[in-house]
């Protein structure tokens, strides 16, 4: 996912973390080289004042370093904050793109972790990838250069070690982690989505006596992340191992070098304990690195599974140029006019509607009949411009392929079947339809949808919490929540998908009657697998189920008969 | 992403290392390892001492110093071997611990009675909750074991090799874990309110995600990035005012560290300068307490990076034990029903939501070897009556008897083995038709009544492929197979009680005739119960109730 992190300031802030980490541990670094330094300088004792320099330094660097590193983490973590922020609300903005053709391809429990647990991993890839790597890189250079300088023989072994240290460790790591992420990545989606599934069916499993069945799947998918952990633990043991190597390597090779120097004298005696002492400090973020790498390993992973949202087609994209409704003519709103309309489910193999004629005049309210699988839901979403379709869907004359999606929406209203009550109050369930709306126009909703008695029971009233999808509503009260908020919305044209679901005959008598009083004067398709009491619509179309899919679904004959009522 | 420093005082939590199986082994393993470690430590020390003063102040050659040479090749060769040994060690009692851990509280949660529990948040809980424990186990408690080893050694060495040194290290270290403990307490409250504002985030995002196709229908998607932008950036704020004041403890330790070990530098430098020590063993004595002073803090370090890593783990362990502290649904009493179709009776029954008022009051009897349409208006409590069957609603008021047993005197997992009970919204496993129709019958079905029963109640194709949130088959099609569900577990459990609630919504005329009529095949000889308003289940009835 590009994320542009300059032109939000959050590159720049990382960049500054990187610059105050490495003189954190290049302060480690001088602390303990004029440490020595000045011990073995202060046992050929000289008098005090040549050591005034040395002993400032030491006091200096014995503060600086604990500050810097403070400041580094604040600055750090602020932009690392700040990244993700630009992140979350870059998916979510796809996904909004996406939905509800484009989205069903995820279950529900792997899109969350995929919009929590992946933005987060790529956010740990900056503070726990990026920049210890950024820190190391400088650190190590200082280092080799000081050494260099002092003994040249010196500086070879510990530019050597360093990296084999830094290399070596790193493939280790990067090699384990590439074996055994993708195990967990599929592992632990498939173990949220198995926890989830779990506790969300929890009474109907435990009734059945099924929960043991569940728990033992859950746990065999558990065992299947658990080894796969394991085998990430060991090779970075062994990566931890070989930087621990590579340090004694980078001391001992020091000692090597530098004690035949001191005795041929090309090196002062004085500057063998900071030859010694430099590789202990140099090597403190080298350790670091298999971490890093895997950690920025396992953000790849994260961001491979987000750019697949990123780059799943839209179902129905915007058209480049849309064309836009004109001014209402003369004789009020325009008609829908459907001519021989086919819908396709993206990746499905066959049409789930073909050859639907239809025509829709202004305050028209027609009635759809037919069997599950007619493809009436089908309809109501090409209607909405969710669906990409075939044939002739025309609003007023525009062809809807030329019209923004958004566009659509805010002439057309759907009250679906599986409409979404959200985890809040009564009141903001409602006013998403229409922010602005008061309680009073609420309640208006609420008691044309028929909830006038349950409304009137709620001791919260409009604060009620509705719970998390709507649980602590019926079946039918969600529906009717759903309808109120449809009929709140005022649109042109309205799509109701069963609105009578869970409700009993004289309920739903009672709300369709309402709902058709209230839509007096609009355009309305009421979808419904039972007759409709007399008045509710001005006419029937009755929809069959689609041809076999064997058959070419294009040369059907017309599938949908109207008839007058 | 990044933890928070709960208070110190939880950071050994006792619970944790008794619920873990093989984690007192485990400990005993990174007791060894750390005494291991630091005799590393300190013999690395003071070759590297040894050697430094040898060549330089006693001018030794290599040849001579070639023993010590090969000495701290063999020390810093087994330090590394000791920390791949620690890590592979400790990944493995941690993967154990936390799958132990998971089964445990789930199996636990499932036992728990429904309440408003939040599935996003739990769900979070249980799998990057308790993943979370990793860093715990794997690299916060060996260097805690670590930090409470090496800096007695360290300081034993320094004291016997230049006890002023031991003394400035002695007086700091003891700074790190006060200071600690006190911006630990400061931060406490925020660092719970801070995993409860994580759980609280997530959920958003998920309940978000799922209605982002209502939001779309009016027109709302794209306005909740504003929402998600204003939320996330509130919450970087609140964290970040935190982590100013938490990441003051790593800079008190960094601070202490460092600074003691400038001053043991400069007080063992202004020694040698006086005189104080002298010769090859004054520069060997002096070297060894500047390389040992940094070790002594170094695993104290190390703790404070990993604690951080692992205090989200423990915040979620927090949780998960009043989880488990949580009492069970009640198991009922030892009575059982008969093995025929039963008389169901509700007496004066009256059930309560909270904040919601009472169901009307209900009466009814069922009797034996009859369906009973319950024809209620919405909303009248007609699920909760047939729940509270199955034992997951408790009345406030009135009794509920099965053959004059009250159901609170039954035995709850035999009651539930003689129901078939399909809720309106059946529950739905990732797998095949055929795999979810199946759990009807945990012992396990012969094939040919699954496929009876998935044709009986004209369930899609029996190879399907199913997942959990439902997606892959409509609302109707889900319905019916829970309808097949239960009527396998009729046939298959031959269970006297059959409970269905709303069984044919989302069907057409067609189907819903051919559903009922496996309906009253299976009714046959027990005692029915169907929540439903529609006219052709009424039909079937032998006896309506509406209240």
């Amino acid at each position: 996912m590009k994320v542009t992190l300059w032109r939000t300031g959050v590159a720049p802030r990382l960049g500054l973390g990187a610059v105050l980490g490495a003189l954190s541990q290049l302060s480690a670094l001088a602390l303990l080289a004029v440490s020595g330094y000045l011990i073995s300088r202060a046992w050929q004792q000289p008098p005090i004042l040549y050591l005034m320099v040395a002993v400032t330094s030491v006091r200096l660097f014995g503060v600086s370093r604990g500050t810097l590193r403070y400041a580094e983490r604040l600055v750090s973590h602020d932009a690392a904050f700040r990244g993700l922020e630009r992140l979350r609300t870059a998916v979510y903005g796809r996904l909004v793109r996406l939905a509800p053709a484009g989205l069903p391809v995820w279950r529900s429990g792997d899109l969350q972790s995929r919009l929590i647990d992946d933005v987060d991993g790529v956010g740990d890839r900056w503070l726990r990838g990026t920049l210890p790597l950024a820190t190391a890189v400088i650190v190590a250079a200082a280092a080799v250069a000081l050494q260099s300088v002092l003994l040249p023989a010196a500086g070879a072994v510990l530019a050597a070690s360093i990296l084999a240290a830094a290399t070596l460790g790193p493939a280790l790591a990067s090699w384990a982690a590439r074996i055994a992420v993708r195990t967990t990545g599929s592992a632990r989606a498939d173990l949220t989505h198995g926890v989830q599934s779990c506790l969300a069916g929890r009474e109907e499993l435990v009734a059945s006596g099924a929960d043991r069945l569940a728990l033992d799947n859950i746990s065999a998918t558990d065992d299947r992340l658990r080894r796969a952990h394991a085998r990430i633990a060991w090779t970075a043991g062994l990566g931890e191992a070989v930087g621990l190597l590579a340090l004694a390597a980078a001391v001992c090779g020091a000692l090597y070098t530098g004690i035949p120097a001191v005795a041929e004298g090309t090196l002062d005696g004085v500057l063998l304990a900071v030859i010694t002492l430099v590789p202990l400090a140099a090597f403190e973020p080298v350790l670091a690195l298999p971490q890093a790498v895997q950690q920025t390993a396992i953000a790849k992973e994260c961001g491979r599974r987000l750019t697949e949202i990123t780059e799943m087609p839209e179902p129905r994209p915007d058209p480049a140029e849309p064309l836009e409704f004109g001014p209402e003519p003369a004789g009020g709103p325009a008609p829908i006019e459907i001519k021989r309309l086919s819908v396709t489910w993206p990746g499905a193999g066959a049409p789930a509607l073909t050859g639907l004629d239809l025509t829709l005049q202004p305050g028209e309210r027609v009635g759809i009949m037919g069997p599950s699988g007619a493809g009436k839901s089908t309809l109501a979403a090409a209607l909405m411009g969710f669906l990409p379709y075939e044939g002739s869907l025309r609003f007023g004359g525009i062809e809807l392929a030329e019209l923004d999606g958004d566009a659509v929406r805010a002439r057309v209203g759907l009250c679906s079947q599986n409409a979404h009550v959200f985890d809040t109050t009564l009141a903001e369930n409602l006013r998403i339809a229409r922010p602005g709306a008061d309680d009073d126009e609420l309640a208006r909703a609420l008691r044309r949808a028929g909830l006038r008695e349950w409304f009137d029971g709620l001791e919260e009233g409009l604060a009620t919490r509705l719970g998390e999808h709507g649980r602590a509503v019926s079946g039918g009260e969600r529906g009717r929540i759903a309808l109120a908020r449809c009929l709140l919305a005022d649109r042109e044209v309205l799509v109701l998908d069963e609105p009578d679901a869970h409700l009993d005959a004289a309920c739903a008598d009672r709300v369709l009657r309402n709902v058709a009083a209230a839509l007096e004067g609009k355009s309305a398709i009421i979808i419904t697998h039972r007759p409709l009491p007399e008045g509710v619509v001005d006419r029937v179309l009755r929809l069959d189920a689609p041809a076999p899919p064997l058959r070419d679904a294009r040369n059907d004959p017309l599938l949908g008969v109207a008839t007058g009522m | 992403m990044t933890a928070l420093s709960p208070p110190r005082e939880r950071t050994f939590d006792r619970r944790l290392l008794h619920r873990a199986k093989g984690a007192t082994p485990y400990i005993a393993v990174c007791v060894a390892i750390g005494t291991a470690t630091t005799a590393c430590v300190i013999a690395g020390a003071w070759l590297i001492a040894r050697l430094v003063s040898g060549a330089f102040a006693g001018g030794q050659s290599l040849e001579e110093l070639a023993p010590s040479l090969a000495a701290l090749a063999a020390v810093l060769g087994a330090r590394a071997l000791l920390a791949s040994v620690q890590e592979a060690a400790a990944h493995s009692a941690a993967a154990g611990v936390k799958t132990a851990l998971r089964r445990q509280v789930l199996a636990h949660l499932m036992r728990l009675p429904s309440t408003d529990r939040n599935t996003g948040e739990t769900t979070a809980l249980l799998v990057r909750g308790i993943d979370a424990l990793d860093a715990y186990f794997a690299r916060y408690l060996p260097q805690l074991v670590l930090a409470a080893i090496v800096p007695v050694g360290v300081l034993i060495t320094m004291a016997a090799a230049y006890p002023a040194a031991a003394l400035i290290v002695a007086l700091t270290l003891p700074l790190i874990p006060v200071f600690g403990i006190l911006i630990g307490l400061y931060t406490k409250t925020h660092a719970e309110r801070r995993w409860q504002s994580t759980a609280t985030l997530a959920h958003h995002f998920a309940d978000l995600v799922a209605g982002l196709p209502t939001l779309k229908a009016f027109g709302r998607a794209a306005a909740q990035v504003d929402s998600i932008r204003s939320t996330t950036g509130a919450y970087r704020k609140r964290t970040m005012s935190l982590l100013r004041v938490a990441f003051c403890s790593a800079l008190v330790l960094e601070l202490a560290a460092s600074l003691s070990v400038a001053i043991v530098a400069v007080t063992v430098g202004v020694q040698l300068v006086h005189g104080g020590l002298s010769g090859q063993i004054g520069l060997q004595t002096a070297l060894l307490v500047l390389i040992l002073a940094p070790e002594a803090y170094l695993p104290l370090r190390n703790v404070g990076a990993h604690y951080h890593a692992s205090a989200e783990g423990l915040a979620a362990a927090e949780r998960l034990f009043a989880v488990l502290d949580q009492r069970p649904e009640a198991s009922g009493g030892a009575s059982r029903i008969a093995d025929r179709a039963p008389v169901i009776l509700f007496r004066r029954t009256v059930f309560a939501y909270p904040g919601r008022e009472p169901l009307p009051e209900v009466s009814l009897t069922a009797p034996p070897g009859r369906i009973t349409v319950l024809t209620a208006r919405s909303g009248a409590g007609k699920s909760t009556l047939l729940a509270a069957l199955v034992g997951f609603r408790v009345p406030a008021s009135g009794a509920i008897e099965i053959d004059g047993t009250p159901l609170a005197e039954l035995d709850l997992t035999a009651l539930r083995r003689s129901i078939a009970w399909m809720p309106q919204r059946p529950a739905l496993v990732d797998g095949t038709v055929a795999d979810n129709v199946r759990l009807a019958v945990p012992d396990g079905a012969d094939e040919a009544a699954v496929a009876a029963a998935i044709a009986s109640a004209r369930a899609p194709e029996a190879g399907r492929r199913v997942s959990a949130d439902g997606s892959g088959v409509s609302a109707g099609e889900a319905a019916r197979i829970g309808l097949a569900r239960i009527l396998l577990r009729a046939e298959a459990l031959d269970t006297p009680i059959l409970l269905l609630d709303e069984p044919t919504a989302h069907l057409d005329a067609d189907t819903e005739q051919a559903v009922l009529a496996s309906i009253e095949t299976a009714a046959t000889g027990r005692t029915v119960l169907i929540a439903s308003h529609r006219p052709a289940v009424r039909a079937i009835a032998d006896l309506e109730v509406h209240w």
